[in-house]
C-alpha cells in the first residue's frame, strides 16, 4: 500500500487545463495502490462524478477546490465533513460572483465566516500566469500565511505547500520549497508535498499544452501551459524522492484522515420543503377535485377512485407542495397566455391532468404507476414544455418564487472528435485553411476514440488530408470525450431542501439566471428534485400561427378541438408532413403512407414506433403488417387481450410492459417498473434473475403452465426494451395533431407560424417557402416598403422580411423600418438612399433581392397595413 | 399588389442566390429543368406516377442527412432533397457509400441514379435506393445556377460551366 495521498488534483473539470476525468483518476490512484486521493478543481463540477466512482471502487474521495484569495495567491480547501462541503459551496459562489468561472478573490470575511471544517493547503506557486517567485513574493507569501492563521476557523488545518515539479531555471522549485519549509517552521505551520496533479501520465503533457493552447488561440486568454510534464500523478517512491520530508509527506495521510467523515448524501432522497408544505396534502386534494367536478357534471367513480389512488402515492413521498408549485408555475403561463404542455410519463397522471391540463390519461389509458410507484428509487419528474420564446419569463418567476432554494441545472459540453480536431489543430498551429480542409467530412456526432475507426472505415475519410496528420489525430483523440466547458440546462431547474447553496456552488449565466455545478445526472444521484422547464419551438410556432388567424378575425382554440378532424387525417395519410410537429423526418413521412393514420391513437403509435430500438427491433415492419392485415395479431394469452389489443399483439408501449407483469404475474406495479427498467439495462444481472423467477412464480399461482409463462415472458422480454412511454407520446400526438389541424385548414397560417418560430423541426426556411408555394400561396422577396422583421403575411401569400437579405440583419432591418415609419414609404431609390446611407454591399444586396424595385409605385405610400388588408379583401 | 418580376426565372433565382438565404419567386431548379429533362431527369412529382422497381434519375437541392442506428449495425445514409416539385428521399447503403459517401455528403446540388421504390397505400411511401452518383450535375450550387443560366446555353459556353461544376 502506498500511504502517499494526492491532495492537489486539477482533472478536466479545471476546464481547457486538466486532461483526465475524475473516473480515469480514481482507476490510477487505484493502479498505484494508493487509499485516498483528492479532486481540487476551480469548481466543483466534477465532484458527484468523482464521490461516485471513488466510493465504487474502494477509495476515499476527498472533496475540494482552488480558489483566490485577497492577495491574488491560491489556496486549496478540502471538506472534512458535509457540512463543509456546504461551506465550499458558499466560497466557491463568492468566487464565481456574476459569472459561470471563479474571477472573484475570497476576502478575510469570506474565509472567516465560511471556512469551519476546511482544510487549508497554502504557499501554492502558480503557474497559470507564468510569473516567477521572487525575493518580494517570498515576503508576501510570508504575511500571506500569518494572515490566513488568522481568519481561518482552523488555523491548525493550514498547512504550507511543497512541490518539486524539477523545473529548469536553475532548480528554482527546489529553492521555493526549501524556503517555504523554512517559512513553516518560523510560523509553526506544518508542511504537506503535493504535487498539482494535471495529467496522470507525463506523455500527456502534450494534451495539456493543447488545452491551453485553445485558451490562448481560441479564447484569447493570456494563460500559460505548465512547465514541463512532471505534473502527473507520481507515485509515493516518486514524491519522496522529490520531496525528502518525511513529515510533509505523512501529513498527506493526516489530512485525509481528517477528511475521512466526509461523504455526499448520494442514493437517498431528498425531496424540497416548501412554504406550503403544512396544509399541502389537503389543499391538493381540494384543487384536484374541484378541477374534477369541472370537467364531469357527473363524476364516473373510476375517475373518484383513481383520484384518490393518486394523491395517496403522492402525500406518502411528501409531493403535495411540489405539485401545488408546479400549478403555480404552470397558472403563472395561463394567465399570460404562454402556451405549455406537460411531457413524459407525468401526463399519464389523472392529478398532472387536472393541475395542469394535457390529455385526459384515462381516456387513453394511459398509467399513472408508470410515473410514481413505491419501487421509485428517485424522484419524478415533471417536464413541461412552454413556448421557447417566453419559456424564460416562466423560469423568472420560479427563481422569484424560491430564490433561496433554486438555481438552474448545469450541462457540461465534451469534446466531440469534429471540435476536437478543429480547435487542436488551432492549438497546435494549423492554418484557417488547413484546418477546414482537414475537417471536411469528419461527423459531428461521433465520440470518444471513435476518430481512429472512422478513419479506417468511412469512405468519405479514405485517403481524407487527416489521415496523414498522425499527431493531430492522437492529441483530437485523447481530447474527445473530455469535458470543454460548463454551461446552463436549457430548461432544468434544481429545487432543494433547504438553501441551494448548501448544495452546490451558484454562480450567475450569461443570461441573468443563478447556475449550479451540478448537472442532471448529478441531480439525480443526490436525490435532488429537478423541475423541467422546457422551451418547445413548435409551441411557439402554434401561437404565431394563431395570431395570423386572430388578424384575419378567426378565433381557433386548438385545445378543446376534437380529435377526429378528417381533413387532418387525409392530410397525413398524403404523406405531406412537413412541418407537422414529430412526423416531418424521412422516417416518419414514409410510414405515414404505411400506417394510414385514422385516429389519435395511431398518432400515439407512430410516434412511439418510430424510435432507434423499435427500428433496430424490427417492431415496425411487425405492427405495419399485422396493422394492414397482412398477418393476424398475435396476442400470447387471452388475459392480455385487452393491454395487447390496441397494438396488434406488439408491445408498443412500457405502460403494456407494467401491465402484463401486473396483470399475468401478479407483480405489483412497483416490481413491474423494476422489471421493465432493468429489461432495458443488463439482461443478465442479478436484479433480472431474481425479477424473472418472481414473474415465474407469481404466473404460476395464477394457474399459467410453465410452458405459456415462458412464452409470454420472451415476448415480453424480446419487445420490453424498445417500448415507449405511452404518456409522453399522448401528450406529443397532441401537439401533432394541433399542428397538422393548423396546415390542413389554414396553410398560410401554419407556414407563417413555422417560418417566424425561428429553427422548427428538421427543416431550413427555403424549403417550407418551396413547399408553400408549391401549395399556391405567393411568396414575396423582401421589399423596403412592404416586408418588416418577420415573415407576413399579404393577401393570400407571405412576404420574406428584410432579414433574409444578406448583409441586413434586425439592427439594419430596423433603422429601415424606422426610417419607413417616420416619413412614409421610399419613393425612388434615390430616396431610400439619401435617407438611408447604407454600405454598398447591402445596397447591392437589396437590389439583386429586388428589395428596391418599383419603389415609384403609388400603393407602397399607403401605410403597408392598409394595401395589406386591400389586397386580403 | 403588384409585385416586381421582370426578369427571368434564371437570372432570378442567380440573383436571389447571390442576395438572399432564401428562394422567394422560384425554387433554383426550376431554370435547370429543361436541361435536367433532356438528361431523361425525373422530378419528385413524376415518381408518384412511376412503378416500384423502375430505375430512375432525380436532381435535387440537399435538404436533409441522416444517418439512424440500424439493427445490423452498418450504418445507412437517408438523405432528403427537394426539387421544385417536392421532397425527395434517397437511402444510400454501405456498397454505394464506398464510392459515393464524400460527394453525397459534400454537394448541395445532387444528381443520383437509383431504384425507386414504392410501399404501402397507393405506394405513398417512396424513396429512392442510390446506385450511382451522375457527377456533371452534382456540386455547388452556385455553379448549378449558372449551368441553368440562358446565356450558358451555347454547347461552348455550357461546357466551361459543366467543367468548373466538377471541380
Amino acid at each position: 500500500m502506498d500511504r502517499f495521498v494526492h491532495l492537489e488534483v486539477h482533472s478536466a473539470f479545471s476546464f481547457l487545463w486538466g486532461t483526465f476525468t475524475p473516473e480515469d483518476l480514481v482507476e490510477s490512484v487505484r493502479s498505484l495502490g494508493q487509499r485516498a486521493v483528492a479532486l481540487t478543481d476551480y469548481g466543483l463540477h466534477g465532484a458527484p462524478r468523482f464521490y461516485k466512482a471513488a466510493e465504487s471502487a474502494g477509495i476515499q474521495p476527498i472533496v475540494g477546490a482552488r480558489l483566490s484569495i485577497w492577495d491574488g495567491s491560491l489556496i486549496t480547501l478540502l471538506a472534512t465533513s458535509f457540512d463543509a462541503y456546504g461551506n465550499l459551496c458558499r466560497l466557491i459562489s463568492i468566487a464565481l460572483g456574476d459569472s459561470m468561472a471563479p474571477r472573484v478573490s475570497l476576502t478575510k470575511q469570506d474565509l472567516k465566516h465560511w471556512s469551519k471544517g476546511l482544510v487549508c493547503l497554502a504557499a501554492e506557486r502558480e503557474f497559470r500566469t507564468g510569473r516567477r517567485r521572487t525575493r518580494k513574493n517570498r515576503d508576501a507569501v510570508r504575511f500571506n500565511l500569518k494572515e490566513l492563521k488568522e481568519v481561518l476557523h482552523h488555523p491548525e488545518w493550514l498547512f504550507v505547500t511543497l512541490h518539486n515539479h524539477e523545473a529548469a531555471e536553475g532548480g528554482e522549485d527546489r529553492a521555493v520549497f526549501e524556503e517555504n519549509v523554512s517559512i513553516a517552521a518560523e510560523l509553526g505551520l506544518p508542511i504537506v508535498a503535493t504535487n498539482l496533479v494535471t495529467f496522470l501520465k507525463p506523455e500527456d503533457y502534450l494534451i495539456h499544452q493543447t488545452l491551453v493552447g485553445i485558451q490562448r488561440g481560441h479564447h484569447h486568454r493570456d494563460i500559460h501551459p505548465l512547465p514541463n510534464d512532471r505534473f502527473f500523478l507520481a507515485s509515493g517512491k516518486e514524491m519522496a524522492r522529490r520531496i525528502p520530508y518525511a513529515q510533509a509527506l505523512a501529513n498527506t495521510a493526516f489530512i485525509a484522515d481528517l477528511c475521512r467523515s466526509f461523504s455526499l448524501p448520494v442514493g437517498r432522497l431528498h425531496p424540497p420543503t416548501l412554504q406550503e408544505s403544512r396544509e399541502a396534502s389537503k389543499k391538493l386534494a381540494v384543487v384536484c377535485f374541484k378541477e374534477l367536478g369541472k370537467l364531469h357534471r357527473s363524476v364516473p367513480a373510476v375517475y373518484l377512485k383513481q383520484l384518490d389512488q393518486e394523491l395517496a402515492s403522492i402525500n406518502r413521498i411528501n409531493l403535495a407542495d411540489f405539485f401545488l408549485l408546479v400549478r403555480r408555475v404552470v397558472n403563472f403561463a395561463r394567465s399570460g397566455g404562454i402556451r405549455h404542455s406537460v411531457r413524459g410519463s407525468a401526463a399519464g397522471s389523472l392529478a398532472v391532468y387536472l393541475l395542469l391540463g394535457g390529455v385526459d390519461p384515462m381516456a387513453h389509458g394511459l398509467l399513472f404507476e408508470r410515473f410514481i410507484n413505491e419501487g421509485r428509487g428517485d424522484l419524478p419528474d415533471i417536464d413541461v414544455d412552454f413556448d421557447s420564446e417566453r419559456r424564460d419569463e416562466v423560469i423568472h418567476y420560479l427563481m422569484d418564487l424560491l430564490p433561496r432554494q433554486t438555481t438552474m441545472v448545469a450541462t457540461i459540453h465534451s469534446f466531440r472528435v469534429r471540435s476536437a480536431v478543429r480547435l487542436a489543430a488551432r492549438a497546435l498551429g494549423y492554418p484557417l485553411h488547413e484546418i477546414k480542409r482537414l475537417s471536411t467530412c469528419l461527423p459531428w456526432s461521433l465520440r470518444g476514440r471513435d476518430l481512429l475507426e472512422a478513419l479506417e472505415n468511412l469512405p468519405e475519410l479514405q485517403d481524407a488530408p487527416i489521415s496523414k496528420e498522425t499527431r493531430l489525430i492522437e492529441v483530437a483523440a485523447n481530447l474527445t470525450g473530455l469535458p470543454s466547458q460548463a454551461s446552463v440546462h436549457l430548461g432544468g431547474v434544481l429545487i432543494t431542501p433547504g438553501e441551494v447553496k448548501d448544495w452546490t456552488p451558484v454562480g450567475i449565466s450569461p443570461k441573468g439566471l443563478p447556475v449550479g455545478q451540478l448537472d442532471k445526472d448529478d441531480a439525480e444521484a443526490l436525490g435532488l428534485l429537478k423541475l423541467d422547464l422546457l422551451g418547445l419551438r413548435m409551441h411557439t410556432a402554434i401561437r404565431k400561427s394563431l395570431e395570423v388567424l386572430e388578424e384575419k378575425g378567426i378565433a381557433l382554440e386548438l385545445e378543446r378541438l376534437p380529435l377526429d378532424d378528417r381533413r387532418t387525417y387525409a392530410l397525413l395519410q398524403s404523406t405531406e408532413s412537413l412541418g407537422v410537429f414529430q412526423l416531418e423526418s424521412p422516417g416518419q413521412r414514409g410510414l405515414l403512407g404505411h400506417l394510414l393514420p385514422r385516429r389519435f391513437s395511431d398518432l400515439i403509435a407512430q410516434i412511439s414506433l418510430f424510435r432507434p430500438g423499435p427500428v433496430e427491433g424490427d417492431m415496425v415492419q411487425v405492427y405495419v403488417r399485422r396493422r394492414n392485415k397482412e398477418e393476424p395479431a398475435q396476442i400470447p394469452h387471452p388475459d392480455l387481450l385487452p393491454i395487447l389489443e390496441e397494438t396488434y399483439g406488439v408491445i408498443v408501449f412500457q405502460e403494456q410492459v407494467l401491465r402484463i407483469a401486473h396483470v399475468f404475474a401478479g407483480l405489483s406495479y412497483a416490481e413491474a417498473d423494476a422489471f421493465r427498467r432493468a429489461m432495458t439495462k443488463d439482461r443478465r444481472s442479478k436484479k433480472m434473475v431474481r425479477l424473472r423467477s418472481r414473474f415465474v412464480e407469481g404466473a404460476l399461482a395464477r394457474g399459467h403452465s410453465l410452458s405459456m409463462i415462458e412464452d409470454v415472458f420472451e415476448k415480453v422480454a424480446a419487445f420490453a426494451a424498445y417500448g415507449f412511454c405511452k404518456a409522453h407520446a399522448a401528450s406529443f400526438a397532441h401537439i401533432t395533431y394541433q399542428s397538422a389541424f393548423l396546415k390542413a385548414h389554414h396553410p398560410q397560417a401554419f407556414y407563417l407560424g413555422l417560418l417566424n418560430a425561428g429553427h422548427v423541426g428538421s427543416y431550413p426556411p427555403s424549403t417550407i417557402l418551396n413547399e408553400a408555394r408549391r401549395r399556391g400561396i405567393p411568396i414575396f422577396p423582401p421589399h423596403v416598403n412592404a416586408s418588416s422583421l418577420e415573415y407576413e403575411a399579404e393577401g393570400s401569400g407571405i412576404r420574406a422580411p428584410l432579414v433574409v437579405v444578406n448583409g441586413v440583419g434586425p439592427a439594419v432591418a430596423r433603422r429601415i423600418l424606422a426610417e419607413r415609419k417616420r416619413r412614409g414609404a421610399f419613393r425612388d431609390e434615390t430616396d431610400f438612399l439619401t435617407r438611408l446611407p447604407l454600405p454598398d454591399s447591402i445596397v447591392e444586396a437589396l437590389t439583386l433581392a429586388g428589395a428596391l424595385e418599383a419603389l415609384e409605385d403609388t400603393e407602397w405610400h399607403l401605410a403597408p397595413e392598409v394595401w395589406r388588408s386591400a389586397s386580403q379583401a | 399588389m403588384k409585385n416586381p418580376d421582370t426578369t427571368t426565372i434564371a437570372t432570378t433565382t442567380q440573383n436571389e442566390a447571390r442576395s438572399m438565404t432564401v428562394f422567394c419567386r422560384a425554387h433554383p431548379l426550376e431554370a435547370l429543368r429543361p436541361r435536367l429533362a433532356a438528361e431523361g431527369i425525373v422530378t419528385a412529382k413524376e415518381l408518384r406516377r412511376l412503378p416500384s422497381g423502375k430505375r430512375v434519375r432525380i436532381t435535387g437541392v440537399l435538404v436533409i442527412i441522416h444517418m439512424p442506428p440500424t439493427k445490423s449495425g452498418k450504418r445507412v445514409i437517408f438523405i432528403t432533397l427537394e426539387d421544385e416539385t417536392g421532397l425527395i428521399d434517397l437511402v444510400v447503403f454501405p456498397k454505394a457509400q464506398v464510392k459515393y459517401a464524400k460527394v453525397l455528403l459534400t454537394s448541395e446540388i445532387q444528381t443520383v441514379e437509383g431504384k425507386l421504390y414504392r410501399a404501402g397505400k397507393d405506394g405513398r411511401a417512396i424513396s429512392i435506393v442510390v446506385e450511382s452518383v451522375i457527377p456533371h450535375l452534382t456540386g455547388s450550387l452556385e455553379k448549378a445556377l449558372q449551368l441553368g443560366h440562358p446565356e450558358n446555353t451555347s454547347p461552348d459556353s455550357r461546357a466551361e460551366v459543366t467543367k468548373s461544376y466538377r471541380q
